[in-house]
């Protein structure tokens, strides 16, 4: 493994960590301070991939899709949340799964329904080209812009999280729902809010990818399971352990995927490399938070009392 | 007398005698009449109806919620793909040991997880699931992420003919009784006790000298392993399996199995299935999207029949907790 | 001491920068009843739950007939007779009452991974745990589902569980919380039917019952164990009346 490859597999373990927190943060807040399995957040995201493909199209310019995309989506998440899911909050985690499952299903074949199970959606022309950041290692432009978003929008969270009155209610209600509630925040409308920022995220990152992963109807489901290990491993409700958590599996994922394959070549016949490589690679996200869970049960950084 | 499992709320011995003889009656009913693939189709529902009671023993007696159930399925029915693949067509060698590979792997899974609890149990099930599908879907020679399909159906001698819709129905309704059976003795054991009082209450059921991580693990094996018995079954029923069969999104189908026929519940997740896959059948008719409405009913039974179909035939004094 | 059913030697439990337990000793002697008292937050639920099993000590020894127990799990302590009951009732709340008792006495009776038999048949268990309801007054109300009862009795389900289990040494974790005065005179009433028969370590805050029931008070502070004795020395000690009867009578 050479330096420049070392340097470009990290870059797109960083973008990969970085989108993943979009999903993750708002995932880890609905888990943390409501206490809902929410399985749908993974339809949010292809939502807003999907929004920002057909809009992209319409308005022939990729940047409006995604700024239209992102406040259509928050809206429809904030409806959702206003109208289903708020009364699962009390309801125990098999009729959230349940019902949130039910979701899935209805937003799926309602995109399928309206789109289609696949629209296109490529990357502004601009930035097709790559772009050298050290002699030697060209890196796709529209890679780096991703990684610029997603770095902006975590400070933009951090700074929202720590700095504002809406930051301390969401740390407050992270921690002690009951408590933050009996303070007289009014946790219903703080929640409805979170909901919608949470989706808003999930559309720029679903808009983001779209262009890398595919935008199709399904899309959910696989970057749902992961946005769930990261949240694990990270410790539920913790904004700051859903960032590490991502970035944690955006490298071992990232990694994972190109250097166990080259290593077990390596080392072991072909036949058995080029079977237990790639399947190595796979499970490495799953090993590291079993892993995780073993030494640290409740998470990393584990906020709810 | 009432308690976990009253006699009073239960359904009486006879009532499943007469619906045994009843489905033995339209199975034969069924293929006189030249129906031959409805039998297979309803083979098809018991078998996810087995599959989903089978997890109903660790969802809905045990209270553990595991997102990874659809693993042991898939590791029963490609344990059976695989030996047939190899030339071992037996069911008799076949069967169990569809039966054993899927209790190795649950105790395995169970050792390891069940030292967790509430949802950080419910995400390392589903790890596991996972990593058993990436695994399977990487063994490229039995057929990788294409499936495996098999060129006959178990052998069990006799001159039975599993391709013959009537005799594999049989064997079904044979399997999904048998199970049914065993587990209604095992939770009316002493053991099924156990399992019930944990779900009440792990820390007391400790407290009373319990070594409750045992009970759950026994219980956790025997799923897993009844698991495997569907799996069986299903290759067989389908000529072909999947890894697809072990994705996450195969778990929460066999949950909401469970959850819609009555969680806890001794055949909750047979009628769930029953439910479910008509509904599918029925809407598939009429329009692709046929997902869509199955979820918007979905919906409205969690919404309004809490307990599930099973709840909604239970007197309100008999309500245990929610899950 | 030779006659010491339990013995605590110097346990200790930090929780981060609080001291829940500070080098608590003391022992409980065969058939004697040993009130441990003091004021909230004084850490006597840590201790329960560090003799109990349930919590892991950070240090020390607890010792139970001569054997040390210190790493032993929660259901191993209580295979030896080592049992307690909750502060906050923990029952099967989907059981019936007898169903609660009954499960008690099948932990120390007959096969425990019975796969096969009905336990409903098991006559002779249903009339051991009715037998149980009928010493601890709960009989009549033997087919009742436990999460129908009145609070008060499921605090004396709560000790009957917990009596059910046939123990060498019952710890009590405030089984008078929360209940009427009928409640607690029957509860106060099987503790003392116990006596000489069965060991406790009574955790309560009813300081009534503690002085009519107690053989021995231990006093509790900030974790630690200010004073050991019987009770009207303890009534009288003037470090005791200070950290903590003292707030009783004032109130």
């Amino acid at each position: 493994m050479t330096w420049i490859l070392f340097l470009e597999q990290s870059l797109n373990g960083l973008q990969f960590g970085l989108m993943l927190f979009l999903l993750a943060s708002g995932l880890t807040l609905v888990f943390g301070i409501m206490d809902m399995i929410n399985l749908a957040h993974g339809a949010l995201y292809m939502v807003g991939a999907f929004l920002a493909a057909w809009l992209a199209e319409l308005t022939l310019s990729f940047l409006w899709g995604v700024l239209l995309a992102v406040p259509l989506t928050a809206l429809f998440g904030m409806v959702l949340e206003a109208s289903l899911l708020r009364s699962l909050y009390r309801r125990d985690h098999m009729s959230q799964v349940l019902a949130t499952f039910a979701l899935i299903l209805i937003i799926n074949e309602a995109v399928r329904m309206i789109w289609g199970s696949d629209l296109a959606l490529s990357a502004p022309a601009a930035l097709s080209g790559p772009v050298e950041l050290l002699p030697g290692l060209k890196y796709p432009s529209y890679r780096l812009v991703i990684i610029g978003v997603g770095l902006a929008l975590a400070l933009f969270l951090y700074l929202l999280v720590t700095q504002t009155r809406m930051g301390a209610w969401v740390r407050a209600g992270a921690s002690n729902r009951d408590m933050a509630m009996a303070m007289g925040i009014n946790i219903q409308r703080l929640f409805t809010l979170v909901f919608g920022l949470g989706a808003a995220m999930c559309a720029v990152a679903g808009a983001m990818l779209g262009p890398l992963l595919a935008v199709q109807v399904g899309m959910g489901e696989s970057i749902l399971i992961l946005a769930f290990v990261v949240i694990v491993i990270g410790g539920i409700g913790s904004i700051w352990g859903a960032f590490v958590g991502s970035l944690l599996v955006g490298f071992v994922d990232t990694f994972g995927r190109t250097l166990l394959p080259h290593l077990f070549r390596e080392l072991f016949p072909p036949q058995v490399a080029a079977t237990a490589g790639p399947a190595a690679a796979s499970i490495m996200v799953y090993l590291l938070m079993a892993v995780v869970l073993f030494i640290r049960p409740q998470g990393l950084f584990a906020r709810r009392s | 007398m009432s308690g976990p499992l009253s006699t009073a709320g239960e359904t009486k011995p006879w009532v499943w005698c007469c619906l045994l003889v009843l489905a033995v009656g339209l199975g034969w009913l069924m293929q006189a009449q030249g129906l031959g693939f409805y039998l297979s189709m309803l083979s098809r529902m018991m078998i996810y109806g087995l599959a989903a009671c089978s997890l109903n023993l660790i969802l809905g007696y045990g209270g553990l919620v595991s997102f990874g159930h659809a693993a042991f399925v898939g590791i029963g029915a490609y344990t059976v793909g695989i030996l047939i693949t190899e030339g071992v067509p037996s069911g008799w060698i076949g069967f169990p040991a569809a039966m054993l590979v899927s209790a190795v792997f649950a105790a395995l899974i169970g050792a390891i997880s069940l030292r967790t609890r509430g949802v950080y149990f419910i995400m390392i099930t589903l790890a596991f699931a996972q990593m058993v599908y990436y695994l399977v879907n990487s063994v490229k020679a039995y057929g990788g992420d294409e499936g495996l399909n098999i060129r006959m159906r178990s052998d069990f001698g006799f001159g039975l003919n599993l391709k013959n819709d009537l005799a594999f129905y049989y064997l079904v309704l044979l399997c999904l009784a048998l199970s049914l059976w065993f587990m209604h003795r095992l939770m009316h054991s002493r053991f099924g006790r156990v399992v019930l009082a944990q779900r009440d209450d792990d820390v007391r059921t400790e407290a009373l000298g319990f070594a409750v991580y045992r009970y759950q693990m026994v219980l956790f094996v025997l799923a897993g392993a009844i698991g495997g018995l569907s799996g069986a079954l299903m290759v067989n029923q389908q000529n072909y399996v999947n890894p697809n069969l072990m994705h996450w999104t195969q778990s929460g189908v066999l949950m909401v199995m469970v959850i819609l026929g009555g969680v806890g519940t001794l055949a909750g997740g047979l009628w769930g299935a029953l439910l479910l896959l008509t509904l599918e059948d029925v809407f598939a008719e009429y329009t692709v999207h046929w997902q869509f409405y199955v979820g918007w009913i979905l919906l409205a039974v969690v919404l309004m029949a809490p307990q599930g179909l099973a709840g909604l035939f239970k007197r309100r004094d008999q309500e245990g907790r929610h899950g | 001491m030779a006659d010491a059913v339990l013995q605590v030697k110097s346990l200790v439990k930090h929780f981060g920068a609080l001291c829940a337990t500070d080098h608590v000793s003391l022992d409980v002697r065969a058939g004697e009843i040993h009130a441990l008292i003091g004021p909230n937050g004084a850490g006597k639920t840590s201790l329960v739950a560090q003799l109990s099993g349930l919590l892991a000590s950070d240090s020390g020894q607890v010792l139970f007939m001569a054997e040390d127990i210190t790493a032993l799990s929660a259901h191993q302590r209580v295979r030896r007779g080592l049992v307690r009951s909750f502060q906050i009732t923990r029952l099967f709340k989907s059981f019936s009452v007898r169903d609660n008792v009954a499960l008690a006495v099948q932990a120390r009776t007959g096969n425990p991974y019975s796969f096969w038999r009905p336990v409903a048949a098991e006559r002779a268990l249903h009339e051991e745990a009715q037998a149980i309801l009928r010493d601890i007054g709960l009989a009549e109300r033997a087919d009742v589902l436990a999460q129908k009862l009145s609070h008060g009795e499921q605090r004396v389900l709560e000790v009957g569980l917990a009596m059910a289990t046939a123990p060498k040494l019952l710890l009590l974790d405030e089984p008078m919380a929360g209940t009427g005065p009928e409640e607690s005179q029957r509860i106060e009433a099987l503790i003392e039917g116990l006596k000489n028969r069965v060991s406790i370590l009574l955790v309560e805050h009813d300081m009534e019952a503690v002085f009519r029931l107690a053989d021995r008070i231990s006093v509790l502070v900030n974790g630690a164990v200010i004073a050991c004795g019987q009770p009207q020395d303890i009534r009288h000690d003037p470090m005791v009346i200070a950290a903590y009867l003292g707030e009783e009578q004032s109130a």
